[in-house]
């Protein structure tokens, strides 16, 4: 065994030696889904990290001001709530006997429905000192309201005034209770959530799926070279630990990529948001500095992942023969053809091409739609946020949220970018050869670059659609459980603004993916000669 | 005439008599690889007439292939000109060459190069659909007839045997009817039979149409019918004198 693996390594890294571009590009692939995968992760834990806070005085979620003993009973007898205490307030503070609670560490999202159930328990909003504050709001939001909708006396199924009437619970709970000063030198070590492992697993698997369908894609491109082996006598085992050995290799080398980008990017944008942070005493879900080792934790679980996304790939391929192998170079996956197509004898335009090569193939196309669908999601969620912000931004000043959110839909779009980027310049060049004959042939340059374009264009239609139907079904298991946090309903035509303002973003994104791997790819072919394509 | 017609004349060479179809002067294609200088063709000279048959011989790595790409305009030389109907072929814009390739030349590869997403039919009519035109429909079935592909068009390239491939790709290099035909060893899949039948075929062709025929060869027998033979060694390019 050691033998085998001792040779299997040396021929693997002879390899690398040899094709160092393909090795590297493979490399910065792992590097932008570790990243991605690192970023969602901290992004996720992160929500419940910044609320985590130590045994202080000055660290709690909220403060109810004018509760007597037995409310206060009552409150401290709740589950969620892990420490209450009475302040001391000086003379000249607006409030006495004001009330403060800090939660658990499994309901920190959660504190805002405690506290309205609360609220709404001890009949607070009609009692000083919020009534006047609830009063104010609600009829601030209340016309609004009839503003934005014309008039009418509902929207969404729901009357204006139960809207109204939310609107100003959650800004009494915001302006009134929560805490909005945290101490960030203060908030504690890290502690992993139970959440944590399950969120971990879930986007593993979903990254991996990419990080296979890559190692697929290089299988696919070393496959005569495999049959080569074969016919020479190597073992199926042999060729598996080398194929495997490769993409681990890979993701392995990814690493000291991966975790200097991520703590730049975290350190980064909070080195561009503290000083608006603190201007605006606004509290965000940041993570300070990630924890080593939930990084080295999430860098051992990848690894492994690819390692067994790489061997199912060997095993997709276990029954094939030696000359399937060989013969497997060169070759497209084209799904059964019954006849000649008739149309092909009726169109008198190379346009027939691009519709027979787009249904013909249209496994192999999946695959790189797939690819490039997978990573959209999370630039999708920023991008969410963002549009989000922008209606918001209209009524309140959440600038800092906005800046905060475009700088983690850059970021995470440019490693996505990366991803899609490697997978289609690599399916558009195992397509010189046929380029190259189609040039013998006659095509012009013009005429087959608007081919592949056409081709493209509708690759990148159906990868907007596959996007974003991921998105709404990965948006929805997001934790949303704070009542603070809930926007207010918007009428259809601020819906439909929405829905196309997210799907022109969508198109931003997935258009530049789908299209800059075909354009370097193109570039490269058209430099060269077309008998060196051929080759 | 016409401004494109203009254009092109500039690139015509009035000294090239006009039953000159194909004149390489000086030609030299040389690979560079790192340190290595690979002269594959050097200096060579070669004049086709219209209509003729033209055999290209040599042993193996001595370049013919290397020579019969960059006649046919596919490979771009280190220096020298060839010209095709007179004109500087590697002078001409893409867009030229590209019309040369469509409708004037003919390619028929050693390995095949069929395109793989397409049946044996729709390969073959290819050419067709990017010069735009259909010219000659109905010598579809003529060729396919002779070259007995007709029982197998529906197929796709990875459902043919290398036989079968290689006349497929030779019917697809006959379907716009091109004044020039290159084939690189295009009977080197075929058994002793459909080898002549094919040989047979492209010379019958080139009788009918006046085509004219360039072949790399390494049958002595195919080379023995050519009007005239060129041995290719070391990339050095000589006549050779033909032994009745």
């Amino acid at each position: 065994m050691k033998r085998t693996l001792r040779a299997a390594l040396f021929y693997v890294l002879h390899d690398i030696r040899s094709a160092p571009r393909q090795f590297l590009s493979g490399v910065l692939a792992g590097a932008a889904v570790l990243v991605s995968m690192i970023l969602m992760l901290l992004y996720t834990e992160s929500a419940w990290r910044a609320y985590v806070m130590p045994d202080t005085e000055d660290n709690y979620h909220f403060s109810i001001v004018g509760l007597e003993y037995a409310q206060k009973e009552y409150i401290a007898s709740q589950p969620w709530a892990q420490a209450c205490w009475d302040i001391v307030t000086d003379a000249d503070a607006p409030w006495d006997n004001v009330f403060r609670v800090r939660v658990t560490w499994d309901e920190v999202e959660r504190w805002g429905v405690h506290a309205k159930a609360i609220f709404d328990r001890f009949g607070l909003w009609s009692r000083a000192p919020y009534k006047a504050r609830y009063d104010s709001a609600f009829e601030d939001t209340l016309s609004k309201l009839q503003a934005r909708y014309y008039g009418a006396a509902s929207a969404h199924g729901m009357p204006l005034t139960v809207i109204a009437q939310q609107g100003a619970e959650r800004y009494v709970l915001q302006s009134m209770t929560a805490n909005i000063t945290f101490i960030s030198d203060t908030i504690n070590a890290y502690i992993f959530q139970p959440q944590f492992f399950g969120y971990m697993t879930l986007f593993g698997l979903f990254f991996a799926s990419v990080s296979a369908i890559l190692s697929h894609e290089h299988y696919k491109r070393k496959i005569a070279e495999y049959g080569t082996l074969r016919s020479l006598g190597m073992k199926r085992r042999d060729l598996t630990l080398i194929h495997v050995l490769h993409t681990v290799l890979a993701s392995i080398a990814s690493i000291p990529i991966a975790v200097p980008l991520t703590y730049g990017a975290v350190k980064g944008y909070l080195m561009l948001m503290q000083p608006l942070l603190t201007k605006d005493a606004v509290y965000m879900t940041l993570v300070d500095t990630p924890p080593l080792i939930m990084i080295v934790m999430i860098c051992i679980f990848m690894t492994c992942l690819s390692g067994v996304g790489a061997f199912a790939v060997c095993l997709l391929y276990r029954k094939a023969s030696t000359m399937e192998l060989l013969r497997g170079a060169g070759t497209v996956d084209v799904s059964f053809v019954p006849q000649t197509s008739s149309a092909f004898e009726l169109c008198p335009s190379t346009a027939i091409y691009n519709r027979l090569y787009l249904l013909r193939t249209r496994k192999t196309q999946l695959l790189g739609i797939a690819v490039i669908a997978m990573m959209m999601p999370l630039p999708l969620m920023y991008l969410e946020s963002l549009t989000e912000d922008l209606f918001s931004l209209a009524y309140t000043d959440i600038l800092v949220s906005f800046c905060y959110n475009l700088f983690q839909a850059l970021f995470i779009f440019i490693t996505a970018l990366t991803v899609t980027t490697i997978s289609s310049f690599g399916t558009c060049c195992d397509r010189h050869r046929e380029f190259a004959v189609l040039r013998t042939l006659g095509m012009t340059r013009a005429r087959l670059t608007a081919m592949i374009r056409t081709q493209d264009s509708i690759r990148a239609a159906v990868v907007s659609v596959l996007a974003l139907l991921l998105f709404l079904v990965l948006s929805d298991t997001r934790l949303q459980s704070s009542a603070v946090r809930e926007p207010l309903p918007m009428s259809s035509l601020e819906y439909a603004a929405k829905s196309i303002l997210n799907l022109l973003g969508a198109m931003l994104f997935v258009y530049p993916s789908v299209f800059s791997g075909t354009a370097l790819s193109m570039r490269r072919f058209h430099r060269g000669s077309i008998i060196d394509a051929l080759r | 005439m016409s401004k494109a017609e203009r254009r092109m004349l500039r690139h015509k060479d009035p000294s090239i008599p006009e039953s000159d179809v194909l004149v390489a002067k000086a030609l030299c294609k040389t690979f560079f690889q790192g340190d290595y200088h690979i002269k594959a063709v050097d200096s060579a000279y070669l004049r086709v007439k219209r209509g003729e048959f033209v055999s290209i011989v040599g042993t193996s790595g001595s370049g013919k292939s290397t020579l019969l790409h960059t006649l046919a305009g596919l490979e771009t030389p280190t220096s020298g000109h060839v010209f095709l109907d007179g004109y500087d072929f590697f002078s001409l814009d893409d867009n030229t060459k590209s019309e040369f390739r469509a409708k004037k030349i003919g390619v028929i590869f050693q390995s095949f190069h069929l395109l793989p997403a397409l049946t044996a039919k729709e390969n073959i009519l290819m050419p067709q659909k990017i010069a735009g035109e259909t010219r000659y429909p109905s010598y579809f079935d003529t060729l396919t007839r002779l070259l007995k592909i007709d029982d197998r068009l529906h197929h796709l390239p990875s459902e043919l045997s290398g036989g079968q491939r290689q006349r497929v790709a030779a019917a697809r290099a006959l379907i716009n009817k091109p004044d020039i035909l290159f084939a690189d060893e295009p009977t080197g899949n075929l058994d002793r039979d459909s080898a002549a039948e094919l040989i047979e075929l492209l010379l019958a062709t080139r009788a009918e149409l006046g085509q004219t025929l360039v072949m790399v060869t390494h049958d002595p027998a195919v080379a023995a019918r050519a009007d005239r033979t060129y041995r290719m060694e070391n990339g050095i390019l000589t006549e050779q004198k033909h032994t009745p």
